[in-house]
């Protein structure tokens, strides 16, 4: 596999396609976890509080990444609290690392796992968790045994399209990142490297390759959302 | 079984203060009209509204200002007006679900016996979408049963069925406590259902208890403010006599009178039955009428006359010891010199058959 895009991309943009997958599947991992008790949150949430909430989740998503990418760099370098900490702790700096660019991205994309996974929260209705609670089922129990299992829809939707957005990231992870190769350098970066070099040919591999990635992406995220729509609905 | 409720809340315009002590057995019948508070006082008691004041079962202290014994840790099994089965699941995935979290201690109700007792062997494999109404509620009962509960609730279950789901789940309900020696709280506006199940009644108005007892009692004191305006009568007890195949219509007697009413079929002949007579459906006469439709001309005595605002009156009436109401005008009453102790005779409009007493 390795070897195989190493000749067809070059052993440098090959890296930094491995890069790209690890970081948007670390993503993926992180922010299910994360997004799911702030969604869940947000979902049984009411009064003005929670517009609040939703607006700085949302964020990101009208922020430019160089705005957030600046914030982030600042808290993650070693004089930042988060930077000083992970120092403490790890004995590295976060800044311009690759666990660094996961936080980033994770930041980053917190918007695209959480809205789908609100709404399929918000979509089991009190009713149904009342109605298991007549069952003797615990709130962990409920979440567990019913909001989990109604929620699948929500989780790939929520997973697919952080995957995708992470694939495209740029300003966020040139600013906290910066472009080391086998670290933090990634496809997107690779691309913007190429041009400037006017290799126009490395840049058309790299391009073609993510755009029909992210369109296969969002192509199954609208099958999957179509065919469930009448089933639900 | 023994409930002590004193809950209170306000919200729009409605006010409850809802207080009393009840003993529970058999089906007992919370009835109110619709807004009287009758959903939230039975969610109170399965553990949904926190804070709604003090619930108290059996000398356990369920909740009150302090303490919130939260919902799932309650030995009762809710049954909800729309069944509110899990879609995602297979009628058999339901009855699991409430099985598997099942309280050791409660009765030992088995699957087996829920599904035999409702009668939904056939409906195991099925998905809840593809059930009728009636289907529903029957594995929305079962599923509750299965949580094995000490007491189970029921919520207006027969308010979305049609008549026919309806006359099918009324005997199965009533057969319910005796089945699983679990007393049963059946949340209900129409009268109908209730005096075909209940053998006792909690009635419900503006937010308060205005009375509680067995039914047949009261069915007879209740204020027709309460029950609607026109749908105080009174449930007398007889035994069925001869059946006319030709007109269908049963004679029943009443101990001191013979009274007919339509049936297709006829009943056993010495058989215990219980009529309802609506207050409406019965006037007062001085005599023995003739050349009148009403066939049932029974001789009574006027045990009271009760005036209610506006032209009515609602005449007690003592027919061989059991009780009859008539509603009439206060002008007819003062017309006809109606008092207390006249021997009258009652012209009964229509005639109900309840529930047949076995």
């Amino acid at each position: 596999m390795d070897m195989a895009l190493s000749s067809f991309f070059g052993p440098d943009d090959a890296q930094a396609l491995v890069t790209t997958l690890a970081l948007a599947g670390m993503t993926v991992v992180v922010l299910m976890i994360v997004a799911t008790p702030i969604a869940w949150r947000l979902a049984r949430a009411k009064g003005r509080w929670k517009a609040v909430a939703e607006a700085l989740v949302a964020l990101p998503l009208v922020l430019p990444p160089t705005v957030m990418g600046f914030y982030l760099l600042v808290l993650m370098g070693p004089a930042g609290t988060l930077g000083a900490w992970w120092v403490e702790l790890t004995g590295t700096t976060l800044a311009f690392s690759f666990s660094g660019l996961v936080i980033a991205s994770c930041v980053h994309s917190l918007p695209f796992a959480v809205q789908p996974l609100q709404n399929a929260f918000e979509a089991v209705g009190d009713d149904q968790l009342e109605a298991a609670a007549s069952l003797r089922a615990s709130p962990w129990d409920r979440f567990v045994s019913l909001v989990l299992p109604l929620s699948i829809r929500g989780y790939i939707t929520a997973a697919v399209l952080t995957f995708a957005h992470t694939l495209g990231e740029f300003g966020v992870l040139l600013m906290v990142g910066g472009n080391i190769p086998g670290e933090t350098r990634v496809i997107s970066i690779a691309i913007f490297e190429h041009v400037e070099v006017l290799d126009y040919a490395a840049a058309h591999r790299l391009a073609a390759l993510l755009l029909a990635v992210a369109f296969a992406v969002l192509l199954s995220v609208y099958l999957l959302n179509a065919r469930f729509r009448a089933r639900v609905g | 079984m023994r409930l002590s409720l004193d809950l209170s809340t306000q919200y729009g315009g409605f006010t409850l203060a809802a207080a009393g002590t009840f003993d529970l057995a058999g089906v007992t019948a919370l009835f109110g009209p619709s807004g009287a508070g009758k959903s939230t006082i039975l969610h109170a008691i399965a553990g949904f509204r926190p804070g709604l004041g003090q619930v108290e079962v059996n000398g356990e202290r369920w909740q009150d200002a302090t303490t919130m014994r939260p919902a799932h840790c309650r030995p009762v099994g809710t049954v909800f007006q729309t069944g509110r089965l899990f879609d995602h699941l297979t009628i058999m995935g339901n009855l699991r679900f409430a099985a598997k979290r099942a309280d050791r201690d409660g009765p030992q109700i088995t699957p087996d016996m829920a599904i035999e007792a409702l009668g939904i062997a056939d409906l195991t494999q099925r998905d809840p979408t593809t059930l009728s109404g009636g289907e529903r509620q029957r594995v929305a009962i079962a599923r509750a049963l299965l949580t094995r509960p000490r007491l189970l609730l029921m919520d207006e279950p027969l308010g979305a069925l049609d008549r026919r789901a309806k006359a099918a789940l009324l005997p199965l309900i009533a057969s319910l406590p005796e089945r699983f020696q679990i007393p049963v709280i059946f949340v209900s506006h129409q009268l109908e259902e209730i005096t075909q199940i209940a053998s006792r009644m909690i009635a419900l108005r503006d937010g308060r208890f205005v009375g509680d007892g067995p039914l047949s009692q009261m069915i007879e004191t209740l204020d027709p403010m309460v029950s609607g305006r026109f749908e105080a009568g009174a449930l007398l007890t007889g035994k069925a006599t001869r059946h006319e195949a030709t007109y269908a219509m049963q004679a029943i007697d009443l101990g001191g009178a013979e009274i007919w009413m339509p049936a297709r079929s006829p009943l056993s002949p010495g058989q215990d039955v219980r009529v309802r007579l609506r207050a409406r459906d019965v006037s007062v006469a001085l005599s023995k009428v003739k050349g009148i439709s009403i066939r049932n001309q029974v001789p009574v005595t006027i045990t009271s006359i009760a005036p209610e605002d506006g032209a009515f009156a609602e005449i007690t009436l003592d027919l061989a010891g059991q009780t009859l109401r008539a509603r009439s005008t206060r002008l007819s009453v003062s017309e006809l010199g109606l008092e207390p102790g006249m021997q009258v005779v009652a012209l009964v409009k229509s005639v109900a058959l309840d529930r047949r007493l076995s």
